[in-house]
């Protein structure tokens, strides 16, 4: 067990430098170009009490805004997702406290001083630079530093919107049941957090008394943390050796030099039987000889809006979401046909090209505990229409509020007591323990089996299909290597398959890499037995 | 040679007058001391020669030239001034202080290091022992020597003091009051400064100009003030220091 738990640690090495890089990045910048927008602005301000007024209102205002809800509105004011919306929500988040510490600095040198800077006969800039920036320098450190602070802690949720961060440890965590994911992320981003605030306490301890050696040490400080994960990716006896190394990769550059450039992103929604399709998928490309990047637990409207602005590449969606979300249909074709027109629609509209299913779908189905369903005597969503009155539902955070719900609800006359939205890993404990009487769940999910759920028929076909497949950019689609290491995944992954990888992961404490494992070796194995995949849920 | 010609200043649209229609003259290398109680306009005046302050009305000419037809940075440059509290700037260290006008007018590094030294040995504080030190290290004597060598710095034909000496100890008053009338002596600059204690204008000025409530009331040397106050204000203002030296000779006589 306790070799498990360190090689389980030391799993997470392996991406420790791009994340921790990342993360870095991102702050860092983000406070850079913060302070080189907040002085200027503080110095002007400062003599001006209606600008500052409006300046400081402004930013406040700002920072009122959830850091999330700052972030999703980058993402549509940008129309891009990676680290630009996420820089730009960071710089705006880093605003306030320099602001308010610059123009409080300025505002705060006694005016003797001032009078002696004009007496002897310093233009305004002469002034600015020799007395006033030098003697406001403490309290704008001071607001750098809370800056800091804010900036690291608000990074770690860039995630969702494709930015690389320490934040992907608790994200991916979070929705895969792994604690040591999790403590690992947040492990380093407090240690990044007080790493910095100790180096910028220094700063302003030099900066109050103006020793400038001291500040000297604090700036070599400063880049040995800007140039930690490049330091740290050195170190790979902390890492595993390298599992993506690939013995033909060196044959591919000969054999082909202008495909050998090929890098493509691999990206995945939140939820755990994505983390493991995306570490598939980038296990096959990179078996093929290509260059890889994960982008893991992006918001689901995101992913399609990356993909077609090519900073995805690949990634798995489901017909219905595209039917739903995207197409905005109300009405209900069959499985096939809305297949073909969610493929026509994101190639004539998006330039997205669908590879195909891979033989498993991921519809919402209704599910009851089997006792409580065979003492209501409930098979299908005919039967639990009736009773609805006096059941209470569960459904993931955004089920009820989807066109799907209204749809069903309409078709079955379904009619709760009590509708509740909850996060998706908690319904099926809920179901089980009988707090709620029926969930909607996810067809796929390994806990449908492990709590023994019963699954409710759709006879009326109320519900879209969600069958999985699998979306690539324009770039992916032509290069012929790439989409030749993806072709054996089509059709390749049963329902029964999908439900024991995610069951891996979210029961059985199994990493991502494991299931995603385990999916390989069974597909290699219907590959030699000359099979595929059983054929998906019946029409 | 600094003159001024009916100089009035207000600060509300001419309602009321911090100074009003103010004319005097101080020759080269003299030292005029304008005296009054605080309000009356004094600071004011000495702030409007080097354009710390505009005025509202009237004319000021240093060296012949019309102050309001100069640039005011240039202005300040070229005239030496001594601030009330000192104005030290506490950032810097003792040498840059001194040093800071030739930095600012853009001399060699050397060139105001050198200067400096020079300067602090004038005003007594071996460079050696206090060129790096702050502010804060030195006393309020020593600080004021660092004011009168950055105000020299510039090798100015005009100084401006706004109460020089009104922060110090009696004694170190005194010695810093013998200090800058020989120095004042052997560099050769005229002075306008400003007091509200009699005793030391009727010691340091060549020319003493009374204020009250913005107006001129008395101009005159020091022998002329004491021959003839021409006003009660001035007889009042005089009686403070021929009390303390009547105390004094009292005490003296009673003693031998």
């Amino acid at each position: 067990m306790d070799s498990d738990l360190l090689s389980q640690i030391a799993s997470q090495f392996d991406t420790l430098p791009s994340r921790l890089g990342g993360h870095i990045f991102l702050s860092l910048t983000a406070l850079f170009v913060g302070i080189v927008l907040s002085v200027p602005l503080g110095v002007w301000a400062a003599p001006r009490p209606r600008v500052e007024k409006t300046a400081l209102l402004l930013t406040s205002v700002i920072q009122t805004i959830p850091s999330l809800a700052l972030l999703a509105l980058m993402v549509f004011a940008w129309g891009t997702i990676g680290w630009i919306p996420a820089l730009i929500a960071l710089i705006l988040y880093s605003l306030l406290p320099m602001l308010r510490n610059t123009i409080t600095g300025l505002q705060g040198i006694d005016p003797a001083i001032l009078e002696a800077a004009d007496g002897v006969g310093m233009n305004r800039w002469q002034a600015l630079w020799l007395v006033r920036l030098p003697l406001a320098m403490p309290t704008m450190v001071a607001g750098i530093r809370t800056a800091s602070v804010w900036v690291v802690g608000a990074a770690t949720i860039a995630q969702p919107v494709g930015a690389t961060s320490l934040g992907n440890y608790i994200f991916v965590g979070l929705q895969t049941f792994n604690p040591v994911s999790l403590l690992f992320g947040c492990f380093f981003a407090a240690l990044l957090a007080l790493t910095l605030d100790g180096l910028l306490h220094g700063l302003e301890r030099a900066a109050r008394v103006r020793n400038l050696r001291l500040a000297g040490i604090i700036g070599c400080g400063l880049l040995l943390l800007a140039f930690s994960p490049l330091i740290l990716s050195q170190f790979k006896i902390l890492g595993r050796p390298n599992a993506v190394a690939v013995p033909g990769e060196d044959l591919a550059v000969q054999d082909d030099p202008q495909q050998n450039v090929s890098k493509f992103v691999v990206g995945s929604k939140p939820f755990t039987e994505q983390y493991i399709l995306a570490d598939l998928i980038a296990k096959r490309l990179r078996a093929g000889g290509m260059e890889v990047e994960v982008k893991d637990g992006m918001g689901s409207a995101t992913t399609l809006l990356a993909l077609e602005t090519g900073e995805l590449d690949c990634y798995v969606d489901y017909t219905g979401t595209i039917w739903t979300n995207f197409m905005k249909k109300k009405e209900l074709l069959t499985r096939a046909e809305i297949l073909i027109e969610a493929s026509a629609y994101l190639l004539k509209e998006k330039q997205i090209v669908c590879l195909g299913t891979l033989g498993f779908s991921n519809d919402y189905v209704f599910v009851m505990s089997r006792d409580r369903a065979e003492q209501l005597g409930i098979q299908d969503l005919y039967e639990l229409a009736k009773q609805s009155s006096k059941l209470k539902a569960g459904g993931d955070i955004e089920f009820f509020d989807r066109l799907e719900w209204r749809n069903v609800k309409k078709v079955y006359g379904l009619d709760f007591e009590e509708c509740i939205s909850m996060d998706s890993t908690l319904m099926y404990g809920a179901v089980e323990s009988g707090q709620i009487d029926v969930a909607v769940a996810y067809g796929t999910d390994g806990r449908i089996n492990r709590y023994d759920l019963a699954v409710l028929d759709d006879p009326a076909v109320a519900l879209p299909p969600y069958d999985a497949m699998l979306v690539v950019s324009p770039s992916l689609a032509r290069n012929h290597k790439a989409v030749a290491a993806l072709r054996p995944l089509l059709q390749a992954i049963g329902p029964t398959q999908m439900q024991i990888a995610n069951g891996m992961v979210d029961e059985q404490g199994a990493t991502v890499e494991e299931a995603a494992e385990y999916l390989e070796d069974s597909i290699k194995k219907q590959e030699m037995a000359g099979t595929t995949a059983e054929p998906s849920v019946e029409e | 040679m600094i003159e001024l010609k009916q100089v009035s200043k207000s600060w509300d649209g001419g309602q009321s007058f911090a100074v009003k229609e103010l004319s005097l003259k101080v020759e080269d290398g003299a030292v005029l001391a304008l005296l009054g109680r605080s309000g009356c306009g004094k600071s004011t005046t000495v702030k409007m020669i080097n354009r710390l302050v505009d005025p509202t009305e009237g004319e000021i000419l240093v060296d012949g030239v019309n102050v309001m037809q100069q640039d005011p940075v240039a202005l300040r440059r070229k005239i030496g001034y001594v601030f009330q509290g000192i104005g030290l700037f506490p950032h810097m260290t003792v040498l840059e202080n001194v040093g800071i006008i030739p930095r600012i007018t853009g001399e060699e590094s050397a060139a105001y290091r050198k200067k400096a030294d020079e300067l602090l040995d004038l005003v007594h504080l071996p460079a050696q022992e206090f060129a790096a030190r702050m502010p804060e290290q030195l006393s309020g004597g020593q600080r004021q020597r660092v004011g009168f060598a950055r105000a020299l710095a510039a090798d100015p034909s005009v100084m401006l003091l706004d109460e020089p000496f009104g922060a110090l100890d009696p004694v170190t008053r005194d010695s810093l009051q013998t200090e800058f009338k020989s120095l004042q002596r052997k560099l050769g600059f005229t002075a306008v400064m400003v007091t509200h204690d009699m005793a030391e204008a009727l010691l340091l000025a060549d020319q003493i100009a009374v204020m009250k409530e913005g107006l001129l009331v008395r101009i005159g040397t020091p022998a002329e003030l004491l021959a003839d106050p021409g006003n009660d204000y001035v007889a009042a203002l005089l009686e403070t220091p021929r009390r303390h030296v009547q105390l004094l000779r009292n005490l003296e006589n009673r003693n031998a």
